[in-house]
């Protein structure tokens, strides 16, 4: 019994050893990993210099942590283990009531300051005697995180802050026409199709008129894997993508302010990995990208425009935003004319006025409370 | 080079393995060699010379003294390798910290050189320095073959982080070892436990250390959290490794002694010395504390000699303040158990020894850890209320619930009640012995996993 013992634990180690060394030799070096949406590391230069340096053993370990054989899988168990464990959360990423999400604590009240005297300087020197509104997008832990045993931010702090830096200018609340069924299980983001109640609110308060809910026609992608999916490494489905179509964003023209032959301009193209694209409002070819909430207007730009060639109305609206912003916006079309989404952490505050005539838009400021959490996002 | 990392544990065991086994019995000791140098490369570059200076010293000394055992120049040749080891030690551990005590004490201004401490220093001159001591006093047969020496001295698995292995451990091993099935078995065996040991108590122990060092919450239970995560993150990532290195050596057919032996089961200080990183301890009784003379001496000499020998202790572990206060303080502990400590500690219930000896374990790992005296203190202070910092915050309360199961995990096998049971278990039916793969694939696995998953995975022996 004990020499079989022994034989069995020495073939048994030597088969993971060898067996694991042998695969990570043999594989082929994968470039990105989609789940967690970032390239892979590459083979460090093997040389001399490299070598006596130390800058070789130095990347190696990283790059066996990325290009070891059955990598998904060894995360997946990994996460799994931590919580059977007792750990709440996996690299920062938790599960409760079929949700992902992060933790985000504690409220960064310094940064919420400054974010929120950011936004007023820009409504008051760049805005002056427009209609300025604000409104603030809660993180999907403001629904989840307490009830669940995490750590939450202070949000009533953070909206007295806020209200504080914005006196003068009109809050529309958001807080109340959300719910944790508004946000995708594995995504920071909100659902565009359950959001008719929220455009709803601002087409209120900014006194617009929208088409009517039935209007829309929903078109489904699958399987949708958010942000939080590949981080978090745990046991969840994917989600599905909807999105809503109606006239206004089947006709809509879309421009970006892009670089093209070093001249930085609008354009109706867009280059997405060496493709160039036409702009749309919605653009399903980028599903299954690094990031397939891109199927939104294209996911990150500085500046994006949305005409309606055959609006009923003149109106015009800025809205300064974060990523949020490209799912609210198509359905505020027909409310509008021309619709021009500003994100500052991608182009200076004091370049705007070279980009964009202000006339006399309505002007929405828009933030989800992870970004006005932290400092120096904005430009 | 660390054992808990994927270069090591599917590169360079595979590839030392393989070569070892198929080369001839008489060339295993340079297949040792030269993997060895390249493990120790693989982090330190420039340093390798160092180890090879450190290997030739002593062997050339050690040969001097055996050609002129008997006369003066012995002593001088003994004195001369002595006198290198600890030139190499003292300039590359200690040098910035002489300097900057000297900059505060004389008020110069002398420019610190920001020497960088090659991995494994401490150990690999003890090492060698016992050895040639031990030629000294003909407690060994002198090596003459350099390559058996430098496996000696560079032998992989002990050079970064212990345990001290003597040459008188394995000097016979080192000329002729039989490599077993049963000792290859029980190497894996003790290397698993070792691994899932480190990276999966240790690590998960210092990412709480890591979350308060980087947190700005401070309360008192979040300094509790910090010094009960610092203290089983050092037992179980040393501990691990220690059995790491037991288990590696084993499956070449080397004994390393043991060096530790379930330490938070004591019930003084003085046993918790017995148990805690025995073959640091057994070096300075035998090369230190006995040659100053150890009890056999005036009560107030042997007072003298237990605080010089434990102020080297901690002054060997890091070249800070902090470090020989600590190692003072368990002069003053050990001096006082002696004298009356153990005394009371005889009359009352067993779990007050436990308390006492637990308590100031974990207040002299938070002296151990701190950034230098100050931050030590701030730790102390803050464990205590100091400041009116608040019990609780929201942080730490969810720390508390997210490590709770790790501690009583921590707890559990800080004790050799898992041993107990699993001998217990194997002598009612032996058959559960060939549970043993299964667990032993387990173990590679959730390693692997959490290795791959980029977890934090420190190395804490770097001032060592």
């Amino acid at each position: 019994m004990e020499k079989m013992r022994n034989i069995m634990t020495l073939v048994v180690f030597m088969a993971v050893i060898f067996g694991l060394c042998i695969a990570f030799i043999a594989a082929p070096e994968t470039l990105r990993s989609q789940a967690e949406r970032r390239l892979l590391a590459r083979a460090p230069e093997l040389s001399a210099a490299t070598v006596l340096d130390g800058a070789y053993m130095y990347t190696l370990d990283e790059y066996m942590q990325d290009q070891f054989p059955l990598r998904e899988a060894f995360r997946r168990v990994n996460a799994v283990t931590r919580l059977a464990l007792g750990r709440r959360d996996n690299n920062g990423y938790f599960l409760a009531e079929g949700h992902l999400s992060s933790l985000e604590f504690p409220l960064n009240a310094e940064a919420v300051h400054r974010n929120a005297m950011h936004l007023d300087a820009m409504a008051r020197q760049l805005f002056a005697g427009l209609n300025v509104f604000y409104a603030v997008i809660p993180d999907k832990n403001y629904f989840l995180a307490e009830q669940n045993g995490f750590p939450v931010l202070d949000y009533s702090e953070m909206m007295r802050i806020v209200h504080h830096r914005m006196q003068g200018h009109t809050y529309i609340d958001l807080f109340g026409v959300l719910s944790l069924d508004d946000f995708y299980r594995t995504d920071i983001h909100w659902r565009q199709e359950n959001l008719l109640p929220v455009a709803a609110q601002l087409a209120q308060y900014m006194g617009i008129e929208l088409p009517p809910h039935d209007g829309h026609t929903a078109h489904t992608l699958f399987s949708f894997r958010g942000s939080f999916h590949g981080p978090a490494a745990l046991p969840i489905r994917p989600d599905e993508l909807v999105f809503l179509t109606n006239p206004y964003t089947e006709h809509a023209i879309v421009r970006a302010l892009v670089e093209e032959h070093g001249r930085i301009d609008f354009s109706r193209y867009i280059t997405i990995n060496g493709e160039r694209l036409p702009l749309q409002v919605y653009m399903p070819e980028l599903f299954g990208g690094m990031d397939s909430y891109d199927v939104f207007l294209a996911g990150a730009q500085a500046i994006v425009t949305i005409e309606v060639p055959d609006a009923t109305t003149d109106r015009e609206l800025i809205i300064l935003r974060d990523s949020f912003g490209s799912s609210i916006a198509p359905l505020l079309l027909g409310g509008y004319a021309k619709i021009t989404l500003v994100d500052i952490r991608y182009v200076a505050t004091h370049h705007l006025p070279m980009f964009i005539e202000i006339t006399n838009q309505d002007i929405l400021f828009m933030y989800s409370t992870i970004i006005l959490n932290q400092p120096g996002l904005f430009r | 080079m660390v054992f808990s990392g994927l270069p090591f544990l599917y590169l360079f065991m595979p590839g030392v393995l393989l070569v070892y086994f198929i080369a001839p019995k008489r060339y295993r000791n340079f297949v040792l060699l030269v993997f060895s140098l390249a493990f120790y490369f693989f982090g330190e570059q420039f340093y390798t010379v160092l180890l090879l200076i450190s290997s030739v010293s002593d062997f050339i000394f050690s040969l001097l003294i055996e050609k002129y055992r008997g006369t003066v120049k012995a002593k001088v040749f003994l004195i001369a390798a002595i006198v290198v080891s600890l030139a190499m030690l003292g300039f590359f551990k200690y040098i910035d910290f002489f300097i900057v005590t000297a900059n505060s004490i004389f008020g110069s201004d002398i420019a610190v050189l920001n020497v960088r401490l090659p991995i494994g220093i401490s150990f690999f001159t003890f090492q060698t320095m016992s050895y040639t001591i031990d030629v000294y006093r003909g407690r060994v047969r002198v090596q003459a073959n350099i390559v058996t020496f430098a496996t000696f001295v560079c032998l992989f698995p002990q050079l970064v982080a212990g345990p001290i292995v003597r040459y008188s451990d394995i000097a016979e091993e080192l000329e002729n070892r039989q490599e077993r099935l049963a000792d290859i078995a029980a190497g894996i065996r003790r290397f698993c436990l070792g691994l899932m040991k480190k990276v999966i108590i240790a690590n998960s122990m210092a990412e709480l250390v890591e979350y308060f060092r980087y947190s700005d919450e401070r309360t008192v239970l979040f300094y509790w959290l910090y010094a009960l995560a610092f203290t089983f993150q050092i037992y179980f990532d040393f501990s691990g490794y220690s059995d790491m290195a037991i288990g590696l050596g084993r499956m070449f057919g080397f004994k390393f002694p043991e060096n530790f032996n379930y330490p938070y089961i004591s019930r003084s200080i003085t046993e918790f010395w017995r148990r805690w990183h025995m073959t640091l301890g057994n070096w300075f009784r035998d090369y230190v504390y006995i040659p100053l003379g150890g009890r056999r001496v005036k009560q107030s000499r042997w007072i003298f000699n237990i605080a010089a020998v434990w102020m080297l202790t901690g002054f060997w572990h890091g070249a800070d303040w902090n470090f020989i206060v600590w190692g003072l303080m368990m002069a003053v502990l050990l001096v006082a158990e002696k004298f009356f400590i153990t005394k009371w500690l005889e009359r009352a219930w067993r779990w007050v020894a436990h308390v006492y000896t637990m308590g100031v374990v974990v207040i002299s790992f938070v002296i151990f850890s701190g950034a230098g005296m100050r931050g030590a203190w701030t730790d102390l202070a803050g464990m205590f209320g100091a400041g009116g910092i608040p019990l609780v915050g929201t942080l730490s309360l969810y720390y508390l619930r997210s490590f709770a199961p790790m501690f009583v995990i921590a707890a559990f096998l800080s004790t050799p009640l898992v041993k107990r049971v699993g001998d217990g278990l194997l002598a009612r039916n032996s058959k559960w012995t060939l549970l043993e793969p299964v667990l032993i694939a387990a173990s590679l696995i959730l390693v692997t996993a959490n290795l791959v998953d980029g977890s934090f995975n420190p190395f804490i022996y770097f001032r060592f």
